[in-house]
C-alpha cells in the first residue's frame, strides 16, 4: 500500500470511529443543532434589521452580506470539523500521557493526531441545517451574479485558507507539549481562527489586506473567499500569495510538531 | 536466542529551570542538570521475560520511555531488533507493544470490538487476522462475552484485559508494560500474570514489565533489573536474587485457639500476629525443628511456609545502596 493509500485508509477509519462516538449520545448531536440554529436565526434577524436602515455595509449589498454570512457559516463548521476537534483530543492525551500509546504505533503520527476527530455526524447535525436556513434566505436575495472562474477561484482560496487555519490551530496548540494544560489557550486560538470571519475583506484597511491574513487566517477562509467569488479582488494576485503562505504554514507546521515531539516527555506514570 | 536489545552506556539527563526571577529565567534562563539514567547497559534475548525495578524515580520508567522511542536519549545506543527507538521506523513500531496500567487508548464510549477496529486499520489487518488475534486474545483473557459492551460499562479488570487484547492484535514480538495489574484484584491480577506468562511462551514474546507489584515481577519475571538513582544495581536471574536470603524463612501458623503469645516467644522473632494466627521468622536451617516444637506444643490447624518476599529483599537493597 502507498503512503498515501495508508493515510486515506486511516482517515477513513478515524472518521467512522469518530462518527460511531458521536453516535454513542445521540441526544447530545440534538441539543447542539438547535443551538446553532438558534445563532443563525438570531444572525439572520440581525443582518435584516441592519439592511432595513443601510443600503450597503463596506460595499457589500444585503445578497453579498448573506454570502459572506454563508461561507463564514461553512468556514466555521469545517474549521471545527476538520481542525479544532482533532487539536482538543491531542491536547487531552498530550496532558494525560495518552499519546504515549499512539506514538508507539505505527501510523504517520503528524497525519493522525490531525484527523483523529473528524466527527461528519456533527458537521450534518450541527452546521448543515444552519447552512440550508442562510441558503435558503440567499437564494430569495441574490442581487450579484458570480462567474465560473472566480467560483473555483474563490472556493480554493477557502480551501488554501482552512489548511492555513488548521496549521495555525495546530501550531498554536503544540504548546501544551510545554504547559500541559492549554484549554484557555485552545478557546483563544479557536477565537483567533473564528475572529471576524463576518467582516466584509473590504471592510478592512487597505493596508490590512495586503498583510492582515498573516496573523488572521480567518480573513482569507471567509472575507477574501467571498471578495474573490464576487470579483472585488482579483484571485490572480491574491491565490499565489495564499497559496504561498500554505505552503509556508504547512513546513512550519511539520518543523514546529517536531520540535514538539522531541520535547515531550509524556505525562509521568 | 539471540540478542533482541541491545543497551549502551545509556544515559538521560533531564534540565529542570532554576527558580530564578521572572526576567532573568525569561531572557537567560539557567538550568540544572537531573541525571535520571546514568550509563546503564544491558542486553536482552529473544523470549526473555525481565523486569526493570527500582524505587520511585529510579529511573525505570525514563529507561520504558527511551527503549519505546517515547524520549530520546541523552547519550548511548539503544538498539531493538536492529532499530533506533526514537527513529519511529513503522517496521520496528509493528514487532512491539506498550501497555500501560493507568493510560486507556480505548474509546469509553464504544465497544472494545469497534476500537479494535481503528487499530486492524493501522496494523494493516485483514479481518480475517484481527478476528483470529481478538478471538483468540479474548478465550486466554476470557473476556469473549464482553468484547461488544462499551468500556465505560466493563470492571477495571476487563477493561485492562481489553487494553492487552488492543496492544497484542498485530502479535508483537516484544511486550512493553508498565505498571500492568495496578488498581486490579487478586483474582484478576492472577489472570493476567497467567496470560502473560502464556504468550511468553506461545508467541515467544519478549516481555520488560515495570510494577511496584512484587507479585507481577515473582510469577511473570525470569531475570530481573533493578536501577536505583539511575544506575543498575542488579541483573541477574530471580531465584539468584532470592536465594541470597534462602537462610531465612516465614513460617505462618494458624492456631485452632488463642494462644498467649508470651509462649510463642521463645520458639522465634514474631513479626506479624493476628487472633489466630504468628508469622515467625526463622533461620531456614531450624524450621523444621520449629515447626515440629510448636505443632506438639499446641493445636495447630494449618501451617504456610514463605521465603522473605521480594518487596522486602528490594527494600533491603535500596536501604543499604542508601
Amino acid at each position: 500500500m502507498t503512503q498515501w493509500g495508508f493515510r486515506w485508509r486511516i482517515l477513513k477509519a478515524c472518521t467512522l470511529f469518530s462518527i460511531k462516538e458521536s453516535m454513542a449520545y445521540a441526544a447530545n448531536n440534538y441539543g447542539a443543532m438547535l443551538s446553532t440554529f438558534i445563532y443563525t436565526m438570531t444572525y439572520l434577524v440581525f443582518i435584516d434589521a441592519i439592511f432595513n436602515k443601510v443600503k450597503t455595509i463596506a460595499g457589500y449589498s444585503y445578497g453579498e452580506i448573506l454570502l459572506l454570512l454563508l461561507l463564514a457559516q461553512m468556514a466555521f463548521y469545517l474549521t471545527y470539523t476538520f481542525s479544532s476537534a482533532s487539536i482538543n483530543v491531542l491536547a487531552e492525551n498530550v496532558k494525560n500521557g495518552n499519546l504515549d500509546l499512539w506514538l508507539t504505533r505505527p501510523v504517520p503520527i503528524l497525519w493522525f493526531v490531525s484527523v483523529q476527530k473528524i466527527n461528519l455526524n456533527g458537521l450534518i447535525m450541527d452546521g448543515i441545517p444552519a447552512i440550508i436556513v442562510v441558503s435558503m434566505v440567499l437564494s430569495k436575495n441574490i442581487d450579484f451574479s458570480v462567474t465560473t472562474t472566480n467560483l473555483v477561484a474563490g472556493i480554493l482560496v477557502m480551501i488554501v485558507g482552512l489548511i492555513i487555519c488548521h496549521c495555525f490551530q495546530f501550531m498554536m496548540n503544540t504548546s501544551c507539549f510545554w504547559v500541559g494544560e492549554n484549554r484557555n489557550m485552545r478557546n483563544l486560538i479557536f477565537e483567533m481562527v473564528t475572529f471576524g470571519d463576518s467582516i466584509p475583506f473590504e471592510g478592512y484597511s487597505a493596508n490590512f489586506q495586503k498583510f492582515g491574513f498573516l496573523f488572521l487566517p480567518p480573513m482569507i477562509t471567509s472575507a477574501l473567499a467571498t471578495s474573490v467569488l464576487l470579483g472585488k479582488s482579483d484571485w490572480q494576485v491574491y491565490l499565489p500569495i495564499v497559496s504561498t503562505i500554505m505552503v509556508v504554514f504547512l513546513w512550519l507546521n511539520m518543523k514546529v510538531w517536531e520540535i514538539a515531539l522531541k520535547h515531550y516527555s509524556s505525562a509521568s506514570s | 536466542m539471540r540478542e533482541m536489545i541491545e543497551i549502551t552506556n545509556l544515559k538521560k539527563i533531564y534540565k529542570v529551570p532554576k527558580r530564578e526571577s521572572w526576567f532573568r529565567s525569561m531572557f537567560w534562563p539557567s538550568f540544572n542538570n537531573i541525571v535520571a539514567v546514568d550509563d546503564i547497559s544491558f542486553k536482552i534475548r529473544r523470549g526473555e521475560s525481565v523486569a526493570l525495578l527500582g524505587p520511585n524515580g529510579a529511573g525505570k520508567t525514563t529507561t520504558l520511555k527511551m527503549l519505546t522511542g517515547l524520549m530520546m536519549p541523552t547519550s548511548g545506543n539503544i538498539e531493538i531488533t536492529g532499530y533506533v527507538p526514537f527513529e519511529r521506523d513503522f517496521k520496528f513500531l509493528r514487532k512491539i507493544a506498550l501497555v500501560m496500567g493507568n493510560k486507556s487508548g480505548l474509546s469509553w464510549d464504544l465497544s472494545a470490538n469497534q476500537s479494535f477496529s481503528l487499530l486492524k486499520t493501522i496494523y494493516q489487518l485483514s479481518d480475517d487476522q484481527a478476528n483470529k488475534s481478538i478471538n483468540n486474545l479474548a478465550e486466554i483473557l476470557e473476556v469473549e462475552n464482553y468484547l461488544d459492551r462499551p468500556i465505560r460499562k466493563l470492571s477495571l479488570g476487563q477493561r485492562l484485559k481489553m487494553e492487552l487484547i488492543a496492544a497484542m492484535i498485530h502479535r508483537p514480538e516484544i511486550l512493553f508494560l508498565d505498571e500492568p495489574t495496578i488498581g486490579l484484584d487478586v483474582v484478576a491480577k492472577k489472570n493476567i500474570r497467567d496470560f502473560l506468562k502464556k504468550i511468553n511462551k506461545t508467541d515467544e514474546a519478549t516481555i520488560i514489565l515495570t510494577s511496584h507489584d512484587m507479585g507481577d515481577i515473582e510469577n511473570v519475571c525470569d531475570r530481573v533489573l533493578v536501577i536505583n538513582h539511575g544506575n543498575m544495581v542488579y541483573d541477574g536471574a530471580i531465584e539468584k536474587l532470592l536465594n541470597k536470603y534462602r537462610d531465612k524463612k516465614y513460617v505462618t501458623f494458624i492456631f485452632k485457639d488463642v494462644v498467649d503469645q508470651k509462649l510463642l516467644e521463645e520458639y522465634g522473632k514474631i513479626i506479624d500476629k493476628k487472633t489466630l494466627s504468628y508469622k515467625f521468622e526463622v533461620p531456614a536451617k531450624n524450621q523444621s525443628k520449629i515447626i515440629a516444637q510448636i505443632t506438639e506444643s499446641f493445636e495447630v490447624d494449618d501451617i504456610d511456609i514463605t521465603h522473605v518476599p521480594l518487596d522486602e529483599i528490594m527494600t533491603g537493597m535500596f536501604k543499604a545502596e542508601k
